[in-house]
C-alpha cells in the first residue's frame, strides 16, 4: 500500500509540472 | 584465433538465450489475433516466432561449452551482446511488417521496427488507419519492450542470474543498480512499468469511452497511448497520431504518462520507496525543469508574437505539448508535420530541435543526450570558471545529488561531455547528409535531432519515398542514440578486428 501511494505521489508530481508550465504560459499570454 | 572462437562463442549463446526468450512474446499477438479472427495475422507471428526460435536454438548450441562460464564473460562480450540482440531483434521483429503488405520492402519494416524498439516513432508504414489489430498491438508492445530494454526483458523473466549479466545490463546504455543483483533490478524496473501500464490504460480506457469509442476499441486505444506514452514512444493507432482523439484530457493525461517516463529507474525506485524529497534535489529533475521551462517560454513568445496562438490554453495545448513531447523524447504531436515549418518561425524551430537534442533522463525510457549529463556539464563548467575568476587554486570536491550525493570528478565531467559531444556529431554528420539530398537546413535539423534524440516528431522528410540511403542514416541515427555509442563502437571494432583476421589468413 505505501508503495502503491509512491506511484500515485509521482502522478501528483507530474500533474504538479504540468500546471506549472501551464501557469507560465498563461501569464506570457497575458 | 582460439580466443576470438571462444569469443564469439559466449557472444552466441547469451544473445540466443536472449532471442529465445524474446521468442516467447510473439506469444501475444497471435493471442489478440485469434480473438479478432484474424487467422492471417496468427500465422504471420507464427512463422516469425518459429524463426526465432531456430536461430536462437541454434545460436545457443553453438556456443553451449560457454555457458558454465559466466563469470568469464569480458565487457567486450557484454556490450557486442546487447548491441547484436537489438540489430537481430529487429531483423526478426520486421517480419510480420512485411508479412502484412503494409510496407513496401523489407527496409522500411526493419526501419519501423528500430524506430519502435529505440522509442522513437517514425514510421513508414502503409495505410496506418487499416493495420490489423494484432500488427498495431505489436508495434506498440515493440515500443513498451524498447522503453526497458530486451535484455532487460530476458534477464527480468526469461534468464537465469549469472554473474556477467551486469555487462549485458550496461550494453544497453542503462547504468543504475536499484538493488545488489542486476535480476532484482531488471525485475524492479518492469514492475514498475506494469504497475504504471495497469493505472495508465485504465484512465485512458475509461476516457477513450467517455469520448464514445466503444469499450474494446477504448481499451486497445489506452493500451497503446500509454504504452507510447510511457516509453516516451510517441506511435499512436492512427495516421492523425494524438490528434485523432480532439480531446484535451486524453492529451493531457498522455502527457502526465510521457513525463514521468522520461524520468530515471532510480528516481522511480526512490519515490516507491518513500523518498520524495529526492525529487527537489535531484540533478536531472532540476536540469529537465530549468532547460523545458526556458524552451517552452522560447517557443511560446515565437508563437505568441506570430499570432498563430493568441490564448493561453492554445499556446499550451499547440505549442507547450508539443515542446514537452519533444523534450521527453515522446513524439506525440497534435499539430501536422508541415505546421512546424510553416508556423513555428525560426525561433519556435530552434527550441523544439534543442529540446529534441537535450531529452529525457538517464536510465529512462528517454533518449538524447539526457538530463544527467546536461547537469553534469553545466556544473563543472560554472565551478570551473568560478575558480578561474575567484582566482583559487585549492583542490575543492564539488558534488551533485543523483539518488545519493556524488562527487563531479573529471572522470564523471569527462563520461558526460564525450557523450554529448559524440551526440553533436551524429546530429551534425545527419543534418550535412540530409542537405546532400536537397532538403533546407533547418527541416533536416529538426529531422535529425528527432530520430537521434530517439523522439518521433517529423516534419515531412520521413516517408517511404525518401532515398534509401537516409532511411540507413535514420535507422543507425536511431540505435546509436538509443544504445549510447560505447557498445555499438565495440561491436563494429570487434567486427574490423576480425575481418582483419580473416583477410590475412585468406
Amino acid at each position: 500500500m505505501k508503495q502503491l501511494r509512491g506511484y500515485f505521489v509521482e502522478i501528483l508530481y507530474s500533474i504538479g509540472l504540468i500546471v506549472l508550465y501551464f501557469v507560465v504560459t498563461w501569464l506570457i499570454s497575458l | 584465433m582460439k580466443g576470438h572462437t571462444e569469443g564469439l562463442k559466449i557472444v552466441s549463446y547469451y544473445t540466443g538465450s536472449i532471442i529465445l526468450g524474446f521468442s516467447l512474446t510473439f506469444l501475444l499477438p497471435m493471442i489478440v489475433a485469434v480473438l479478432n479472427l484474424d487467422i492471417n495475422s496468427f500465422f504471420d507471428f507464427s512463422i516469425t516466432m518459429s524463426i526465432a526460435v531456430t536461430l536462437a536454438i541454434f545460436m545457443r548450441n553453438y556456443g553451449e561449452k560457454t555457458k558454465s562460464k559466466g563469470e568469464g564473460i569480458a565487457w567486450r562480450h557484454g556490450l557486442v551482446v546487447a548491441s547484436l540482440t537489438w540489430i537481430l531483434l529487429t531483423m526478426i521483429s520486421a517480419i510480420p511488417y512485411s508479412l502484412s503488405g503494409h510496407t513496401l520492402s523489407y527496409l522500411d519494416s526493419c526501419f519501423d521496427v528500430m524506430s519502435g524498439f529505440t522509442t522513437t516513432g517514425v514510421y513508414l508504414l502503409q495505410d496506418l488507419d487499416h493495420v490489423s489489430q494484432a500488427l498495431n498491438f505489436w508495434r506498440h508492445m515493440l515500443t513498451f519492450i524498447g522503453g526497458q530494454g530486451m535484455v532487460v526483458l530476458a534477464l527480468s523473466f526469461f534468464v537465469k542470474e549469472m554473474g556477467g549479466a551486469y555487462k549485458f545490463y550496461v550494453g544497453e546504455g542503462k547504468d543504475i543498480t536499484l538493488v545488489p543483483n542486476v535480476k532484482g533490478t531488471s525485475q524492479w524496473i518492469w514492475k514498475i512499468s506494469l504497475t504504471f501500464l495497469l493505472i495508465g490504460t485504465s484512465l485512458l480506457w475509461i476516457q477513450g469511452m467517455i469520448l464514445g469509442l466503444n469499450p474494446i476499441s477504448a481499451f486497445y486505444h489506452g493500451l497503446y497511448i500509454f504504452e507510447a506514452a510511457w516509453s516516451t514512444g510517441g506511435f499512436a493507432p492512427n495516421v492523425q497520431n494524438i490528434m485523432y482523439y480532439h480531446d484535451f484530457t486524453y492529451e493531457i493525461i498522455g502527457m502526465v504518462f510521457f513525463i514521468i517516463g522520461s524520468f530515471n529507474f532510480g528516481l522511480h525506485y526512490a519515490f516507491i520507496q518513500g523518498n520524495r524529497k529526492e525529487f527537489f534535489k535531484n540533478i536531472e529533475v532540476i536540469s529537465f525543469t530549468v532547460t523545458s521551462l526556458l524552451l517552452s517560454v522560447l517557443a511560446v513568445f515565437a508563437l505568441k508574437n506570430s499570432g498563430m496562438y493568441t490564448d493561453a490554453v492554445g499556446l499550451f495545448r499547440r505549442v507547450v505539448y508539443n515542446l514537452l513531447s519533444a523534450h521527453t523524447t515522446t513524439g506525440f504531436g497534435n499539430i501536422f508535420a508541415r505546421q512546424f515549418v510553416l508556423e513555428w518561425g525560426g525561433l519556435g524551430m530552434a527550441a523544439i530541435t534543442i529540446s529534441m537534442l537535450i531529452g529525457g533522463s538517464a536510465c529512462s525510457t528517454a533518449g538524447g543526450i539526457k538530463g544527467l549529463r546536461m547537469g553534469i556539464v553545466a556544473k563543472g563548467i560554472y565551478y570551473d570558471i568560478k575558480k578561474i575568476i575567484k582566482g583559487d587554486n585549492s583542490v575543492r570536491v564539488v558534488k551533485y545529488h543523483h539518488i545519493k550525493d556524488q562527487v563531479l570528478d573529471d572522470a564523471a565531467f569527462r563520461a558526460a561531455a564525450g557523450i554529448m559531444i559524440l551526440y553533436i556529431l551524429l546530429f551534425a554528420v545527419g543534418v550535412i547528409i540530409t542537405t546532400l539530398y536537397g532538403y533546407p537546413m533547418m527541416d533536416a535539423a529538426f529531422e535529425v535531432a528527432s530520430v537521434s534524440g530517439n523522439v518521433g516528431l517529423s516534419v515531412g522528410i520521413i516517408q517511404a519515398s525518401m532515398p534509401a540511403v537516409l532511411k540507413w542514416l535514420y535507422m543507425i541515427a536511431m540505435y546509436l542514440g538509443r544504445l549510447e555509442f560505447i557498445s555499438v563502437f565495440v561491436l563494429l571494432g570487434l567486427m574490423v578486428k576480425g575481418a582483419k583476421k580473416w583477410f590475412k589468413r585468406y
